[in-house]
């Protein structure tokens, strides 16, 4: 039972979700109390709120305190186009919705570069902006007095919808909403978003455009708290600055965190916990906020990883989860059709310099890397290497001098844009992707050659399911290359660090590079893994791919290199084949110590 | 002085120290070397108490210091000067040096003060540039100010890490007559390098790690003819 | 309007030196652990309050009021610290912090309502009502001591972090934990330390400014809120940039105030989304290279 769309869902998931959502829709037949159905109305579109804070919070890994902003935008535009302009809620509540997800784009422009309280700050600063709107543009919201009359939304024939149909409303988006997040985050999106939030830096070395992944977050973000604001609205008929106030932001984030972000379903079970409590502690009025921040505090100091993180850690140890099927690696993942490339010069630095504070880096560096070498860069500690690694991908830019890719001069480049270009490149600290599994950074790698973008994921296209297993094949192929197949559906943080660092090259080189920049690849890896990671260096270069690798392993870098530049203090000292580089009288002063003598004396 | 015993330590999931032995005598230099991400600064936080120590043990004469948090390790007579020297780089030379007798300050701020005047003899340039911020001194100058900060609690052991890193050859004699000088004080000190001739030079014994295991050692002298060692870390 | 003008400056300055004041404190915390107190503004209402209740009802002197206001606040954050901050600092999503200390606001708030209850209540200045007038415009003088107190404050911790050996020992925790920790210096009760500042600037926040503002239950969480923008604004790890950030945001929002009293409101988080858009670590803020 495969459809054109939602292809990626088999039929025990569908016979699941059609039990759960049978068992939701038929509730207010069971219980017809008019409060009860109220509470499940409420439940369902708070639901979908931090189903969309989830996302940000979850996946990106950033903090919303201003949801209840976006939540305000979605009530008030669509309340006041159904009472002032008199539209039917079908448009108004689309238009309520659009507006929200607007407002999120904005508000990812501020969040880009942000971090920490700077980047708190960004949405409670927003969510400030409109509870003051909401409490003082009187002429347009009517302030504290609010707007009445709201209507509820209309059937077909002109009627209203009923308490009980329109919750059917509100449960039958919800638990849509729910179909498409799963849908999204079991997919290349929820992919690449984790790996924006496990390493920025090396998600933008495979290609990845950090700013527009943050604004699509966002968006999508966005527009979940402006469906819920609509659905709000037009639940009550009545809304005013009462409800759009800094405690209500703060009690969407409890929700997801309670529930346990970044997990399908913490989303619901945190917001009918949290939601329900006022209900069941009405009694204790006095002692409510007692009990909430009570909660609060409990949560977080307590349970970390929220409900559901903590009931799946549990079950997770118990090793209850269904064991992926196995993948057959795709014949010819490593042929780089792209790599061959003609001329004299892959990259050069022209005249490279690099400061930091009063601190000169890279003096006046001159390098050319031949197409198709292993270019060899070593050097002591803070001689400049990994700087000029740094500036040749576009990480830094350089104080002067520049970057030329085959002969054309490359001005303020960002990493993503050199990986366009095919430059790519492994960390000396490594740079993985959190919690990702070993054969998701591959695919995370793949990230430019993917051609289904965020709609045919979000619906799940046959087309998109078919283009992932295909590169899941390539990457087992990746995997298998580097030796590390075996191990492709574990988390790649439980690997040991040799296999971290076979991994970082396998996710650059799905990228399907040009020219890889490998900095210190040997580093705290054992004496047997060197030997592979000789051979994996020179089967990579007879794949036609351009190499620059920085060791400080003698042996391996001598033993793989074409060419080697030796740097001491931010300048090149030498340059030339391996035996002339170990001849050379200042190179074996700088790199290899002063000699015994001089220390002796 | 101080002894190691199958230390080991882990950050998450990754092993940096796989069961370490290791001996540091009284008087006497010794030295770590191996290359970057062996372990060797690992071993050095592990004794300080700035790493998670997940087995083994580290005894300080004859005393088990293991997992001791290393503000109170400093005040056992262990003092450690970090890699990349890691100075206080917004507060003054002065400042540095008062810190680095912060476990004295409390009992007698005269001996400090005594200390400070020792130190600036010993590197007069810190004396010239005493209220002078940190961070404004040259590669050579913070260097000496990290050696002399780590003196000012007057350590029995002092646990160097990586000090010729980023220095000019000149300096990093400089740096290293100083450190045969310590020794002939009577400081004990166990040096983590790169520069495998310079650490084998200054040394009286020394360790070759690889990937968190020791694997060769002795007298520095023995090892600075091992044709392995020749090899891997002295690029003959 | 050049007399508007000129008095919208001195009451910006007053309120602005208060938010000085507090952001000073989300200084202390931010330098030694990269967190803060979100609920600075519900202590600065408990210092008011309680500072109150010394004053008015039990009659001490305000100086006694304000040093008992300290005292209780520095429990305070020592509490916190433990409660809030030693239990999320290390967890995966590294804002947790944001909402522990949401939480003990929530439940200090809901206290002071239960024991001072909700209304607002007069809090009489010590140096009388009567109006000052500097140039063409008027002050009370309760306004020109806060100026002088809050500013004075601020010095004076500058002065403690640069001068006392604890200062610099802080000040050293600050820059470079394990370096600090290899000094012999106790990390963690640097940590505490920083949170009792903190805790303690915003105590006397509360018994500077509420003889002009009235006490109660609900007068924190606004002027806290500001205060952590205006640190934004200056950037948070410079604390020069965090004086005139605070001293700027009060003169701000008197300015627009003159224009309109709904924008008064809202100008500061327009102006720190501006910002933050441009200069994503404030306006004085270190610029941060991250290493590779």
């Amino acid at each position: 039972m495969r459809l054109p769309v939602f292809a990626h869902t088999g039929p025990r998931d569908w016979i699941r979700f059609l039990a759960v959502a049978a068992v939701v829709l038929a509730l207010p037949l069971v219980l017809h109390d008019p409060f009860f159905i109220l509470v499940l109305q409420s439940l369902a579109y708070l639901f979908i709120v931090s189903l969309g804070l989830d996302i940000l919070v979850g996946w990106t890994g950033q903090i919303s305190l201003g949801h209840a902003g976006l939540y305000a935008i979605g009530a008030y535009t669509s309340a006041l186009l159904a009472t002032r302009a008199g539209w039917p809620f079908w448009i108004s509540a689309p238009a309520g919705v659009a507006l929200a997800g607007a407002a999120g784009a904005l508000l990812a422009i501020p969040s880009l570069r942000a971090k920490g309280p700077y980047l708190a700050m960004v949405t409670l600063a927003f969510g400030f902006m409109m509870e003051v709107t909401s409490n003082r543009w009187q002429g347009l919201t009517n302030g504290p007095m609010g707007i009445s009359g709201i209507p509820a939304p209309t059937l077909l024939d002109g009627e209203e919808m009923t308490p009980t149909q329109y919750f059917w409303l509100i449960a039958g988006v919800a638990l849509l909403c729910q179909l498409l997040v799963n849908n999204l985050l079991g997919s290349r999106v929820g992919r690449t978003l984790l790996a924006l939030r496990g390493s920025e830096i090396a998600a933008q070395t495979v290609g990845v455009n950090v700013y527009r992944w943050k604004v699509l977050a966002f968006v999508i973000s966005s527009v979940y708290a402006g469906l819920g604001g609509v659905f709000f609205a037009h639940q009550n008929g009545f809304i005013n600055s009462d409800t759009f106030v800094f405690a209500l932001s703060v009690s969407f984030l409890t929700s997801v965190l309670m529930g346990g972000s970044g997990t399908l379903y913490g989303p619901l079970a945190g917001s009918v916990i949290l939601n329900l409590i006022p209900t069941v502690f009405a009694r204790l009025h006095e002692y409510h906020l007692y009990i909430y921040g009570g909660i609060i505090l409990v949560t977080i100091i307590f349970l970390p990883d929220g409900i559901v993180g903590s009931l799946r850690k549990l079950t997770l140890m118990r090793r209850w989860r269904r064991m992926p099927a196995r993948i057959e690696p795709e014949a010819g993942a490593l042929a780089f059709p792209s790599a061959h490339a003609a001329g004299e010069a892959m990259i050069q630095a022209r005249n490279l310099t690099r400061d930091f504070g009063g601190i000169r880096a890279l003096n006046r560096v001159n390098i050319t890397v031949r197409p198709g070498v292993v270019h060899g860069l070593i050097g002591p500690n803070g001689s400049g290497k990994s700087t000029l690694v740094n500036v040749l991908t576009g990480l830094y830019p350089p104080s002067s001098g520049e970057v030329v890719m085959q002969g054309k001069a490359m001005g303020r480049m960002r990493p993503y844009q050199m990986a366009k270009l095919g430059v790519t490149r492994t960390f000396q600290s490594i740079r993985l992707f959190g919690e990702l599994s070993v054969l998701d950074h591959v695919m995370v790698g793949y990230h430019l050659h993917l051609r289904a973008g965020f709609w045919p994921h979000l619906l799940q296209t046959a087309s998109a399911v078919e283009e992932e297993q295909l590169f899941r094949r390539k990457a087992m192929a990746l995997l298998q290359f580097v030796g590390i197949a075996e191990r492709a559906h574990e988390s790649a943080r439980n690997l040991p660090y040799g296999q971290q660092r076979l991994l970082e090259i396998a996710r650059a080189l799905a990228l399907q590079p040009r020219l890889l920049l490998l900095d210190e690849p040997a580093a705290g890896v054992n004496p047997t893994e060197i030997q592979r990671l000789a051979k994996i260096i020179r089967d990579i270069r007879d794949a036609g791919v351009t190499q620059v690798v920085i060791e400080h392993h003698m042996e391996l870098i001598m033993g793989i290199s074409d060419v080697v530049s030796v740097l001491d203090f931010g300048e090149k000292i030498a340059e030339g084949t391996t035996v002339e580089v170990q001849r050379d009288p200042k190179v074996i002063e700088a790199y290899l110590g002063t000699g015994l003598e001089a220390a002796h004396a | 002085m101080l002894e190691v015993r199958g230390l080991r330590v882990e950050y998450g999931h990754v092993q940096a120290l796989r069961g370490i032995d290791l001996q540091a005598r009284p008087r006497e230099i010794t030295a770590i070397i191996g290359s970057n991400g062996a372990g060797k600064t690992s071993t050095l936080m592990a004794i300080s108490g700035l790493a998670p120590v997940s087995g083994g043990e580290v005894l300080m004469e004859g005393r088990a210091i293991t997992r001791t948090p290393a503000h109170r390790v400093t005040a056992l007579g262990i003092s450690q000067i970090l890699e990349g020297r890691q100075l206080f780089a917004d507060q003054s030379v002065e400042d540095n040096l008062l810190l680095g007798a912060y476990t004295l300050l409390r009992q007698d701020r005269g001996r400090v003060h005594k200390l400070m005047e020792r130190e600036m003899d010993r590197f007069p340039i810190l004396r010239k540039r005493r209220r002078q911020l940190a961070g404004t001194l040259s590669g050579g100058e913070q260097q000496m100010l990290a050696i002399a900060r780590g003196l000012m609690s007057e350590p029995k052991l002092l646990l160097m890490d990586e000090p010729s890193m980023g220095l000019a050859p000149l300096v990093v004699l400089e740096i290293a007559r100083t450190i045969r000088s310590l020794r002939d004080e009577g400081v004990t000190i166990l040096l983590v390098e790169q520069m495998a001739t310079v650490a084998l030079g200054l040394a009286d014994h020394a360790y070759v790690l690889e990937n968190g295991r020791v694997t060769l050692s002795g007298p520095a002298r023995e090892l600075a003819q091992n044709p392995e060692v020749k090899r891997a870390y002295l690029g003959a | 309007m050049l007399v508007k003008l000129w008095q919208a400056l001195l009451s910006g300055l007053s309120v602005g030196s208060v938010y000085a004041l507090i952001a000073q404190g989300y200084y202390v915390t931010f330098i030694t652990t990269g967190a803060l107190n979100f609920g600075q503004g519900e202590f600065l209402m408990i210092g008011a309050l309680f500072g109150l209740t010394c004053y008015v009802t039990l009659g001490a002197p305000y100086a006694i009021a304000v040093a008992a206001s300290i005292a209780l606040l520095s429990v305070m954050g020592a509490g916190l610290e433990r409660v809030a901050i030693r239990t999320t600092l290390r967890h995966a999503l590294s804002l947790s912090w944001v909402l522990s200390t949401v939480a003990v606001s929530i439940i200090v708030r809901n206290a002071a309502v239960q024991i001072w209850g909700p209304e607002q209540i007069k809090f009489p200045s010590p140096f009388g009502d009567r109006v000052l007038h500097i140039g063409p415009a008027g002050i009370f003088p309760q306004e020109l001591f806060i100026i002088f107190g809050a500013i004075g404050t601020v010095v004076l911790v500058q002065f403690f972090l640069r001068r006392a050996v604890l200062g610099k020992a802080l000040t050293a925790v600050a820059y470079n934990r394990n370096a600090a920790a290899v000094m012999g210096i106790n990390v963690q009760r640097m940590v505490v330390l920083a949170f009792v500042l903190s805790s303690a600037l915003a105590g006397l926040g509360g018994v500077l400014i509420a003889p002009i503002t009235f006490a109660w239950a609900y007068m924190g969480t606004v002027p806290g809120i500001k205060a952590f923008a205006a640190a934004i604004i200056g950037g948070l790890e410079n604390p020069i940039g965090i004086l005139i950030g605070g001293l700027a945001v009060g003169v701000l929002e008197q300015i627009f105030g003159i224009i309109n009293s709904n924008l008064k409101e809202g100008i500061t988080f327009l102006f720190v989304l501006l910002i933050l858009a441009v200069r994503p670590t404030g306006l004085m803020g270190r610029k941060e290279i991250e290493k590779v």
